[in-house]
């Protein structure tokens, strides 16, 4: 029965038991798994470690004999001594890029055993061991030929072993190796490498034999460019004899073709004649036309003249016609103008007597005025009516009197004037009647009216002084009429203008007076003489028309001579254009003439070309055969030249080769001697002193300083293994950490989500446990049931955790072998760990399997059975409000279980955290990259020399044409003391005023160095207590900390030169600059043939190698979040399924009441959003702590790891764990459609 | 009372099958069931356990899909309708009184009825239906603060507070004691008497059916029987 039970409940919930193994293996999974890899590394270092072979004591001296390795042997707690050559040497790789090495000497018959990565057969002359990265780097296998070059002289290396160079265990990548990726290496060489260069005899052989085979090979390389060039000079030849012969060829046929166009020509030139004659004949016809036409246009010429004779006489008569007519009719026009002057005149006349009329009808008027003026001042009393009246008067005297002075003043002129014309006149004889009558009129007329001759002027000139006094009395008048009113004034006045007038009537009037008779006398007067007037003006008249009459004949008269013209004209034009006919016709018979003759030249000419070109033709023919013969007389003579040649070329070269070979067998013979010559092991460098067990390293390194005695020593330290073991110890402690944080907390999460898998698991049996404990099953017995499906889940687990953790342990050995430089990797299983996780995994799973099923198991089996009322509390929703009801219980019921709702939070959370985790992981690698290579370093050559550089070689680099801005940097490697504290650090000499070196301090902003003071690294700074402005000692010199710098590489400080100078002279220099060539080969290749060039650390290849040296943290960083991912989505998917599950009574009520699909499934995901938030509140800080604490706990010696907060992981931790959980909710929903409605809703009986 | 032709009929179900299962393991829980369902009778649906009578309103209540025939509601054909539609249906037609009430437990009384409430059109429904079960003074109350009969009532509420024309109940008193069943009954009829509605009772409790207008003995998936009580007797002097 219960293995049935055991079956049927495994099979009803699989998935959940599935979810549950998933879950839990992937925790044991990562905790072996890394663990395991750790732990084989570890395993694998020491391995390397301790067979790897180092020597105790390595002293580097000046070159010395090599007799004195016997003094040190005898030393007193040595057991082997070792002497091997260290020098500088240039490898060229298969691109002709020049790598620098250290080339050290190696004889296998010493104690200095290499640890072999790949061994193969000594061949060749030099067969080299080189040193395993450098040779992976630059893909140099075993067997392979590579060109080694030192100083000139180069020579061919055969690869037969790859090794390990012991001291690059110390410095995994992690710390930080040199940064010229396979630029510089390491190599063992044969002692007779670098020891020839140290021998002075040998070198003196050697140098001559080099001379000698210099001079062989000269002589060698100008035979034979002579002969090559006398090859080619025949060859030469020969190809152009060969073009010759084809040119010639060639030129026969064309020769050939020539001849036969030639005689082809003849043919023409027949034809060509028979076609001149022919024209000749039609010349001969044209010209007989044209003497016949020049006949016709003679005839037509003369009666052209006559007509033109015969015109000409009638124009003449017209001429005569119109000029007597325009006589008349100047003659008529002048009598009219006289006429018309005259009626003028009698106009003017008529005028001045209208003139006179007014004159005296004035003059009356005037003197009728003055009189009654004069009446008024005798006859009324009434002053003022009086004064009113007189002025009316003077006003009427005064406005006529201008136009009687004006007028009487123009008789007068009139009549000086006409006295001074009839003078002359008289005097001129001519008549002067005219002027004497209009004299005489005026005359009359103031006779008439009583004013002589020489009375007008007096006249006028009183009648004007009268005026003013006038106008002065009226003005007073006025003034007193209507001001001063004073009667006795006007009175006064009165009387003075009553005398005024009566004194100018006495003068004037008395006598004269105008009376009607006189007005009357003087129209009469006037009437008649305007009677005579028109008199006059009728015989004008009468005239005028005359003589208009006469003109207009006159007019008609010319009229038709200009008719008679324009026929004339029109008889002129028709002669002008028969003239031009016949001059056009002319022309023409001169152009055809002309033609004629022309084409009579033309066939002559024609004649005389054919003959010519005849003449030619032969001549061509002769020459073109003349031509062939001497050109082939050419090749024969060129042909037998070449042939000369060459057989004399044989000759000669055979003699030469003859004499090459000779001293080739000279050199040979003399290098055999050189390479058999004894005495290359005389020499070494170097001393590899191993110790007796118990003996002190530096007791053996003080005597053996003193043995080497005069000997310079150059460096001299004792190699402890244990520092060694220290120093990875130190790198892999890091890592370690990462082993042994991440895997718990992975495991740790994986056990929260078993239990909480198998509490579901539970309560989804509670129905079955209610029926079991109905049929009389015990508790015991039940919960036995439930612990076996979890031991059995459990066992699942650790076996699939373990092939999953087996399987990324080898997988991160893969890694750790490349990036640990390690030979072999030995995969070492964590027995503990899989041991303590599988019985966690057990225990766990139990724990929460007796928990919960004794929990259930202890209620009552009805109970148990029958459906299970939600026991919310009746004061759980109030918080709500007046929440839509919907809304409210789809919020409610997931707070329904407190405690299932706060444990699936923290796994999300959890998921969230491990996401962000290792995002920040891979966005810390990548900040360390961009913090050296795009913020602090803007360079793209570091070139390290022997010594520090000379201006000249610093010069060279920017005259080279490939490189620019050069900048010496200098390298100390000093200890830095501050409050007892010692740490080493490397301190960068840089030039204050440099871009190509940027110092940041932790805001990011750049730091200048100053002439004194030093940039710290923050954390170094930490570490030695100290803070911007504090001092530092180095070597017995204080230094100001000016600032703090932050940066990845922790051991790295700066300073300027000017501060650095107290230092001395550096460990180290370099020359960093900007390239300019694409082609580094070519450059380092320049940068080689100086003595003072190291080796070139270029920045692209550099940044390569890191890139390559943080594989293993990307693939760590990526395993960390897959399975993050992987573990969130199981436990996200699970916990809403199974929230679900518990909802599924009352989802499919309400759906049964009419919600739709779309409806339940939109407010359900308010839950999976409240998830959703809280996991963020929760895993977002927890990420964050987590990582800052775990990249501050891998912080290296020399490096740090910084937290970037970035926005791009939130966002994509929280993006991830939301696009599952939006997975999930969808997944849930396609799940919730197919529950049955009918069967969910109903209460089983 | 309730013969045809006399009233509208709003449901019209011809030759209705159900079958569940496949094979030698075929159960007809109908097998060819005509009916007729008229507005404002109560209908009594008489079965034992087993005999299709759940099945049958279900079918009715469009909880679950025919193997065929066919269901008409207000001469719309409804057994072929999709998910979509059956929810409408059971939302804007049809109210559901359950025997195990399934109300929301995290829901007032109040809360529960509004769930199905139309309160846009009516924003009083919620309060009248309270009103009319005699729920007012408990509409702040939770369901675990009820007694049985209290809660079906809620249960009646939140059916009639869709306005639905058709009122399914199954075994609305199974889970009661009598005296409170009889409540509820009474409820029920008066709903039907005096507000107009359809009622449709399934139920295997005999006497139950002598409330009804119109019972129908179903049998085996089928209809056995079907007769109209000229007198329908008042739900409160029914005791079983």
């Amino acid at each position: 029965m219960g293995k049935g039970l055991f079956r049927a409940l495994l099979k009803k919930y699989i998935r959940l038991v599935i979810a549950m193994v998933l879950v839990s293996s992937l925790g044991c999974g990562i905790m072996s798994g890394i663990s395991g890899g750790v732990l084989s590394l570890k395993e694998s270092l020491n391995d390397y470690v301790r067979d790897a072979k180092y020597p105790d004591v390595i002293i580097t001296t000046e070159v010395t004999e090599r007799d004195i390795v016997e003094k040190l042997r005898a030393i007193e707690g040595v057991e082997a001594v070792d002497a091997r050559l260290m020098g500088n040497l240039a490898l060229i790789n298969k691109e002709g890029r020049i790598l620098s090495t250290q080339a050290m000497s190696y004889d296998e018959n010493e104690f200095q055993e290499f640890y072999f990565w790949e061994k193969g057969e000594k061949k060749g002359d030099y067969p080299i061991l080189l040193e395993h990265k450098f040779a992976m780097d630059n893909g140099f296998g075993i067997g392979e030929e590579i060109e080694i070059r030192m100083d000139d002289e180069t020579r061919i290396g055969t690869v037969y072993g790859v090794v390990s160079r012991p001291e690059m265990i110390a410095e995994p990548s992690l710390a930080g190796r040199s940064l010229t990726a396979g630029d510089v290496g390491y190599l063992y060489v044969p002692n007779m490498v670098l020891e020839r260069e140290e021998n002075p005899e040998h070198t003196k052989g050697l140098a001559e034999w080099e001379e000698s085979s210099e001079e062989y090979e000269q002589a060698k390389a100008d035979a034979e460019e002579e002969h090559d060039k006398a090859v080619k000079e025949i060859a030469d030849a020969e190809e152009e004899l060969k073009e010759k012969g084809e040119e010639l060829e060639k030129g026969i046929r064309e020769a050939e073709a020539k001849k036969a166009e030639l005689k082809q020509g003849t043919e023409e030139i027949d034809k060509k004649l028979k076609e001149i004659e022919d024209l000749e004949n039609d010349l001969k016809n044209k010209k007989a036309s044209v003497e016949d036409g020049y006949t016709k246009v003679a005839n037509a010429r003369a009666t052209l003249q006559q007509q033109k004779e015969e015109l000409a006489a009638k124009r003449r008569e017209l001429d005569a016609k119109k000029t007597e007519l325009e006589d008349k009719k100047a003659e008529l026009l002048a009598n009219l103008d006289e006429v018309n002057q005259g009626l003028e005149e009698l106009k003017d006349r008529r005028e001045d007597l209208e003139t006179w009329k007014e004159l005296i009808r004035l003059l009356k008027e005037n003197e009728d005025a003055l009189e009654e003026l004069v009446k008024e001042v005798l006859d009324t009393d009434d002053i003022y009516m009086w004064g009113k009246m007189a002025v009316l008067l003077m006003d009427i005297y005064l406005s006529n009197t201008d136009y009687i002075v004006e007028k009487l003043e123009e008789a007068e002129e009139k009549l000086v004037m006409y006295d001074v014309i009839i003078t002359e006149l008289e005097n001129a004889g001519l008549d002067a009647t005219e002027y004497i009558a209009a004299r005489q009129e005026i005359l009359d007329l103031l006779e008439i009216i009583g004013i002589s001759r020489d009375q007008v002027s007096w006249f006028v000139e009183d009648l004007k002084a009268f005026v003013d006094e006038m106008q002065e009395s009226r003005r007073l008048l006025i003034l007193m009429l209507d001001v001063v009113g004073e009667p006795e004034n006007i009175e006064i006045l009165r009387v003075k203008i009553a005398d005024a007038c009566n004194e100018f009537l006495d003068k004037y009037v008395k006598d004269r007076k105008i009376t009607e008779e006189v007005l009357n006398a003087a129209m009469r007067y006037i009437e008649n003489a305007e009677q005579k007037i028109n008199d006059s003006e009728n015989t004008l008249l009468d005239l005028k028309k005359q003589i208009e009459d006469g003109l207009a004949q006159i007019e008609d008269g010319l009229k038709q001579i200009a008719d008679g013209y324009k026929e004339l004209d029109g008889y002129d034009a028709k002669v002008r254009d028969g003239e031009a006919a016949i001059n056009k016709t002319a022309q023409e018979l001169d152009d055809y003439s002309r033609q004629i003759a022309d084409g009579y030249k033309q066939t002559a000419d024609g004649r005389k070309q054919a003959e010519d070109y005849r003449k030619e033709i032969a001549s061509g023919i002769r020459r073109i055969d003349n031509e062939i013969l001497d050109g082939k007389k050419q090749y024969a003579e060129g042909e037998q030249k070449v042939n000369d040649a060459r057989e004399e070329l044989e000759t000669k070269w055979s003699e030469a080769e003859e004499e090459l070979s000779k001293a080739k067998e000279d050199l040979d013979k003399a290098k055999e001697e050189l390479d058999s010559w004894e005495g290359y092991d005389s020499y070494c460098n170097q001393f590899l002193i191993r110790i007796r067990e118990g003996a002190s390293d530096s007791d053996v390194l003080s005597k053996a300083e003193k043995v080497l005695g005069d000997v310079k020593i150059k460096d001299s330290y004792t190699y402890d293994t244990s520092m060694v073991k220290h120093k990875i110890d130190a790198n892999v402690d890091p890592i370690e950490i990462i082993a042994l944080f991440v895997p718990i907390v992975f495991f740790a999460v994986a056990m929260i989500v078993v239990s909480l898998f198998m509490s579901l698991l539970i309560r989804q049996c509670r129905r079955e446990i209610g029926i079991l404990r109905a049929l009389g099953y015990s508790r015991n017995a039940i919960v036995l049931i439930f612990c076996v499906i979890n031991a059995f889940a459990s066992l699942c687990a650790v076996l699939l955790g373990f092939a999953i953790g087996f399987a990324v342990s080898r997988y991160i050995g893969t890694y750790f072998k490349g990036f640990f430089d390690l030979p072999d990797f030995c995969y070492v299983l964590p027995w503990r760990r899989i041991v303590i996780s599988a019985a966690l995994t057990f225990v766990v799973g139990q724990f929460a399997t007796l928990l919960g099923t004794g929990f259930v198991s202890r209620i009552s089996p009805t109970e148990a059975m029958s459906r299970p009322t939600p026991q919310g509390s009746v004061h759980s929703g109030n918080f709500m409000g007046n929440a839509e009801p919907f809304f409210k219980y789809s919020v409610l019921s997931l707070l329904r279980g407190k405690v299932r709702f706060f444990v699936s939070v923290i796994c999300i959370s959890f998921s969230v955290m491990l996401i962000l985790m290792a995002i920040s992981f891979y966005l810390s690698k990548n900040e360390i990259l961009n913090e050296y290579f795009n913020k602090r370093i803007n360079y793209d050559c570091e070139v390290f020399t022997k010594s520090e550089p000379s201006a000249a070689f610093v010069q060279s680099i920017a005259d080279s044409g490939y490189a620019r801005n050069p900048e010496v940097v200098g390298y100390y490697q000093r200890g830095i003391i501050a409050n007892g504290v010692n740490k080493r650090a490397t301190l960068k000499v840089i030039s204050k005023d440099t871009d190509k070196i940027r110092i940041l301090d932790p805001r990011g902003e750049r730091i200048d160095l100053s002439e004194e003071g030093i940039i710290l690294e923050k954390h170094l700074a930490d570490e030695l207590k100290v803070k911007a402005g504090d001092e530092v000692l180095i070597d017995g010199h204080y230094f100001r900390v000016s600032a703090l710098s932050e940066q990845s590489e922790v051991r790295r400080q700066y300073l300027s030169f000017e501060a650095a100078e107290v230092l001395g002279k550096p460990d180290a220099s370099a020359v960093i600059l900007d390239i300019d060539t694409e082609d580094e080969v070519a450059f380092l290749e320049k940068l080689s043939r100086d003595d003072e060039y190291g080796y070139a650390s270029f920045t692209d290849r550099a940044y390569k190698a890191w890139i390559k040296n943080f594989e293993a943290f990307t693939v760590a960083a990526v395993i960390v979040i897959v399975f993050s991912i992987l573990i969130g989505f199981v436990v996200v998917f699970n916990t809403l399924r199974a929230n679900l599950q518990q909802q599924k009574r009352e989802l499919c009520v309400i759906r049964t009441l009419g919600f739709l699909h779309s409806q339940v499934s939109a407010k359900l995901f308010s839950q999976s959003g409240l998830y959703f938030v809280f996991a963020g509140i929760l895993g977002v800080p927890l990420g964050i702590v987590l990582t800052k604490v775990i990249l501050k706990s891998i912080e290296m010696d020399s490096r740090s790891y910084p937290y970037v907060n970035s926005p791009f992981i939130y966002i994509i931790s929280m993006g991830i764990v939301f696009a599952y959980i939006i997975f999930s909710h969808v997944m849930s929903m396609q799940m919730m459609k197919k529950w049955d409605l009918v069967e969910n809703v109903k209460d089983k009986e | 009372m309730f013969g045809s032709g006399q009233k509208e009929t709003l449901l019209e179900v011809q030759n209705l099958r159900k079958t569940y299962g496949s094979g030698d393991n075929i159960v007809r829980a109908l097998d060819g069931v005509d009916l007729e369902v008229y507005k404002g009778e109560l209908l009594v649906i008489l079965g034992s356990s087993g005999s299709g009578k759940s099945t049958l309103l279900n079918m009715i209540g469009g909880m679950d899909r025919p193997s065929g025939g066919s269901i008409r509601y207000r001469g719309r054909e409804i057994s072929h309708f999709k998910d979509r539609d059956l929810t409408l249906y059971r939302k804007n037609c049809i109210g559901f009184v359950f025997q195990a009430f399934n109300l929301i437990s995290e829901l007032t009384v109040r809360e529960n009825v509004a769930l199905t409430a139309d309160t846009k059109n009516n924003p009083d429904i919620v309060d009248e239906m309270l009103d009319l079960l005699g729920l007012e003074e408990k509409k702040n109350k939770y369901p675990s603060q009820l007694s049985g009969g209290q809660q079906q009532r809620v249960a009646i509420a939140r059916a009639l507070a869709g306005n639905a024309d058709i009122l399914l109940c199954d075994e609305p008193t199974g889970a009661l004691d009598s005296e409170t069943g009889k409540q509820i009954l009474i409820q029920l009829q008066k709903l039907c008497r005096e507000n107009g509605k359809t009622v449709i009772i399934v139920t295997h409790t005999r006497e139950m059916s002598l409330m009804g207008d119109r019972v129908i003995r179903v049998k085996d998936g089928k209809i056995q029987s079907t007769w109209v009580n000229d007198e329908p007797e008042d739900a409160e002097r029914i005791s079983w």
